[in-house]
């Protein structure tokens, strides 16, 4: 169940203690006397790092609270969102172990983390549950580093009765303020992408000459846009302020975001075509690499797989789980590679690794103006 | 008094032994600083590089060159000076006035408007920002009344834009300026506004050509502060704010974080550091020439 | 006559509008806290206590960061006020001039700096110590941005100390550390004071500094709360600057019932 839920049930059974917080407790009194070392001691605890917000309490809540409960191992999950790989490098420039044993990494965080050599090779022999893994995720980016845990794309959130698009192409035609994510420039410009004939797909964003055509089409797009958001909570802000009427946000996020504020009368749809992304739980160069790879393991058996999903509606990486989606997005995920393969529009950070940082000035810029 | 009195006055009063009690203070900031400072010096001069942080072992002044040629980021320098600017000057009217009269109250008076300060001072930056979202949003409390009140016809833009991210500033900032201010005035004796005022004087002239000069040390102390912060502000500009608000700070981010272009972050650092310490240096320099005969001596 | 009163009530509406404006986000804030709904909107539509419920028994995490947050503060507190009072009144009996302006300088530098570079700086210098991601690291990190503000704060209370009083009490035999005791320090009381509460209150709010030098186990509030704030506003943050707030009012209590209002407001 998802972390309001949870807390909604800790308050209604009047505060009884959940075992989770229990071990939490525990741990954190050990570790807060322990705040002078770095890390912990032995292969009882590993710590884990991926994405903050919703995302992060649903992977405490049922990958790692799960896997507690059957090894006894405590897991740390620590969630950031932007800071974690700068965090990792800097930490990794002494000679106390990395910060954490395992950590989720998608695109340019990834490509960056290994080009740095922050990572270690997973091996293959120690998670047999990875031969359950869609074809498509380990051979995006090679899987030598990490194991594709689970993905996601964007989709159309929007308030029901105001007028919104339900597909890219609308979003330049739709005369209501939209939302779109400031923070980063790769959906945004894949969408552009996507929108733009220069080339099939996304073709234009590896090609520089077609560079100035999709900018060019972004800016088209922004007139649009009312508020470049920075995240999800400015999204259900924006959308109760009245400041926009609808936006593009993750699927999973914003079909999750609706469950929980049922007194609302938001919808969330699904374009043919949308970025997307997904993620590598990787080993850093940490001592407890066992212990990691058993979680690795753990995290791809299809009981978890299927209980992360069904918590926050994200694309599993185990293709077991495809007979068994959940009923709200039943129909919407693919259920073959292929399937897989169209589904997710994805931009390869390493062909895009030489443009990178102009991608990400010309976005600037042009959100600012 | 000259300065030269006083100053004779304060060396033999104290004796110059005393002047070692900056060691420890200049000793943390040279070990702990500057180790950093060095480092960011450091990493400024390295060169980039698309397959990682920077690349080792090199030396380049490409960062500093193409970041002053780079019109977008002068452009967000100088956003950041023009916000600094504007969130200290309004915080220092407003502080000055909410500790003067935080100075003149009576008991319970005083405990409330000091203790208002603090209580804002109790909450987490990141919240009492997110907090004015459901105050200036289109369909928040102040558009409600507004619009209620008949005062608008429609609801007023104050997020997402300078407005908002002003407001927030000023809010973040004002306990600032608020108790350096206040607590220079502890020190001042209200019998020469009295005197003023039973020489002639209107009351508010008379707070300003008195009371005003003596504060000027709070209000520096207030200035300084505000003025650097609110200039690589990253909070409220990012919260309260659109893209068109972005700061030095939200650009260094996006460099540390998401090109990963790290050379670059450190230059940018280095701009800010430099750009801020010259326009508060103006600033001190334009008080010591036209300001009060001793104004800065509580600074420099 | 008329002038004058009016020039008054302007003042009066002037003073209660900054209070207003003060006190406004932080109504906003304790509603929030009291929400039963994750979202912030003021007014809460329906009010609950689950988010005090779930603070004090399922949140270990946040009541161990609440912890440490206080532990670094307390730190951060005492040795930015030490060393930012002594260089203050140590820069202050030096002569005027080049040397002067430039430890004030120095001592002011890190101001300006962006957070995230600094951070960034600190984070791999003490990781090349080996002391990164405990409570030391986390002090020096914080006492680095807090002393700034103790420094200029106290210059500018001990630019209106009268030194005749200091002067004549050592003329006539007193110490060092008598004189200032007696003659110096209540003039300065309420400076330091406040910018000793203000080093603790920056420390206990800090994220950036705290976010790169912190460990899983050393990890603070805000390190909590920002991580919190990008998917949903987690309504944990309301709640424990609600309960700092009520923290702070319910040791003031005892203190206004022992002086009373006047004398406390005296003694501010």
């Amino acid at each position: 169940m998802s972390n309001d839920e949870g807390r909604q049930a800790v308050a209604e059974t009047g505060g009884s203690v959940s075992r989770r917080a229990m071990l939490g407790a525990v741990g954190g009194s050990v570790a807060a006397l322990s705040g002078c070392l770095t890390g912990g001691d032995g292969a009882d605890s590993i710590t884990v790092s991926v994405y903050g917000g919703a995302y992060g309490n649903v992977f405490e809540e049922t990958v790692a609270g799960a896997y507690e409960e059957e090894t006894g191992t405590t897991v740390n999950v620590q969630k950031a969102w932007s800071n974690r790989v700068s965090q990792l490098q800097s930490a990794s420039q002494g000679d106390d172990g990395p910060p954490y044993d395992v950590i989720g990494l998608s695109g340019f965080n990834y490509l960056t983390a290994r080009n740095e050599a922050l990572l270690t090779p997973v091996r293959y022999d120690n998670i047999p549950n990875a031969e359950k893994i869609w074809p498509f995720f380990r051979e995006y980016r090679t899987d030598e580093y990490g194991v594709p845990g689970e993905g996601g794309v964007l989709g159309i959130v929007y308030r029901e009765g105001d007028p919104h698009a339900t597909t890219w192409s609308e979003f330049m035609e739709v005369d209501a303020p939209a939302g779109m994510n400031g923070g980063y420039w790769k959906n945004p410009l894949l969408i552009a992408a996507l929108l733009t004939d220069e080339t099939a797909g996304v073709g234009e964003i590896y090609d520089p000459e077609m560079h100035d055509a999709m900018f060019s089409t972004l800016e088209d797009l922004a007139e649009n846009v009312t508020t470049w958001y920075r995240g999800g909570a400015d999204v259900w802000s924006a959308l109760g302020g009245g400041t926009i009427d609808y936006g593009a946000f993750y699927y999973a996020s914003g079909l999750a975001g609706i469950d929980n504020r049922p007194d609302k009368n938001y919808g969330m749809v699904l374009p043919e075509m949308s970025p997307g992304y997904f993620t590598n739980f990787c080993v850093t160069n940490t001592d407890r690499r066992d212990e990691a790879e058993r979680f690795l393991d753990f995290m791809l058996r299809t009981e978890v797989q299927t209980e992360w999903h069904n918590s926050g509606y994200y694309v599993p990486a185990n293709r077991e789980v495809a007979g068994s989606y959940a009923d709200r997005v039943q129909g919407a995920y693919p259920e073959s590679n292929e399937g897989m393969e169209s589904f997710f529009v994805l931009g390869d950070s390493e062909r895009l690794s030489a443009y990178q940082s102009e991608l990400s000035d010309r976005f600037t810029e042009i959100t600012t103006a | 008094m000259t300065a030269a009195v006083r100053l004779r006055e304060a060396l033999s009063a104290t004796r110059e032994r005393a002047g070692l009690l900056v060691l420890p203070v200049v000793a943390f900031e040279l070990v702990v600083f500057a180790g950093a400072l060095l480092y960011l010096l450091r990493m400024s001069l390295y060169e980039p590089t698309t397959d990682g942080l920077y690349r080792p072992g090199t030396w380049t002044l490409d960062n500093y060159v193409g970041l002053l040629t780079d019109s977008y980021l002068q452009g967000r320098m100088l956003f950041s000076l023009q916000l600094g600017a504007v969130v200290t000057a309004i915080a220092l009217v407003l502080g000055f006035v909410y500790a003067y009269a935080a100075w003149r109250a009576d008991g319970r008076l005083r405990a409330l408007l000091l203790g208002a300060v603090l209580v804002e001072l109790l909450i987490s930056v990141v919240i009492k920002v997110y907090a004015w979202v459901p105050l200036l949003a289109p369909r928040g409390t102040f558009n409600n009344l507004l619009v209620g009140a008949g005062l608008a016809r429609e609801p007023v833009a104050l997020l997402g834009n300078d407005v908002g991210v002003v407001i927030g500033l000023v809010y973040s900032m004002l306990p600032y300026v608020v108790l350096p201010v206040y607590a220079v005035l502890t020190t001042l004796d209200w019998s020469l506004v009295e005197a003023a005022r039973d020489l002639g004087a209107s009351r508010p002239r008379s707070v300003v050509e008195i009371v005003v000069p003596q504060a000027v040390p709070g209000l520096l102390a207030g200035g300084i502060t505000a003025f650097a912060w609110s200039t690589v502000a990253f909070a409220a500009p990012s919260i309260l704010g659109s893209p068109s608000q972005r700061t030095v700070a939200s650009e260094a981010s996006r460099f540390v974080n998401t090109t990963f272009d790290w050379p670059r972050a450190a230059a940018l650092g280095v701009e800010a550091v430099v750009v801020v310490v010259l326009a508060a240096g103006v600033a001190v320099a334009l008080v010591r020439r036209f300001g009060p005969a001793d104004a800065t001596e509580g600074l420099l | 006559m008329t002038r004058r009163r009016l020039g008054t009530a302007l003042y009066r509406t002037g003073v209660w509008l900054l209070l207003g404006f003060i006190v406004l986000p932080v109504v906003v804030v304790i509603g929030t806290s009291v929400s039963a709904t994750p979202d912030v909107v003021f007014p809460p539509e329906q009010l609950s206590l689950r988010y005090y419920r779930a603070f004090f028994f399922a949140e270990a995490k946040w009541q161990t960061a609440f912890v440490n947050s206080v532990i670094v503060a307390a730190g951060t507190a005492l040795l930015a006020t030490a060393l930012g009072t002594a260089g203050a009144y140590g820069t202050r009996t030096l002569p005027e001039g080049r040397l002067r302006e430039a430890i004030t300088t120095l001592l002011v530098l890190p101001l300006p700096t962006p957070v995230i570079v600094l951070a960034l700086a600190l984070s791999v210098y003490f990781a090349r110590l080996g002391i990164r991601g405990s409570y030391p690291a986390l002090v020096l990190g914080h006492t680095l941005v807090t002393v700034p503000f103790v420094y200029v704060v106290v210059r500018a209370v001990l630019a209106r100390v009268d030194w005749r009083a200091h002067e004549a009490a050592r003329d006539l035999g007193a110490t060092r550390w008598q004189a200032f005791r007696e003659i110096v320090f209540p003039q300065i009381r309420a400076g330091v004071v406040a910018a000793a509460f203000v080093a603790a209150i920056l420390s206990l709010h800090e994220f950036l500094i705290a976010l790169f030098l912190s460990d899983f186990g050393t990890q603070t509030l805000p390190v909590l709360e920002w991580t919190a704030l990008r998917n949903f506003v987690d309504p944990m943050i309301s709640v424990v600057s609600t309960l700092l707030i009520i923290a702070a009012l319910a040791l003031a209590v005892p203190v206004v019932v022992v002086l009373g209002m006047d004398r406390l407001a005296r003694l501010l």
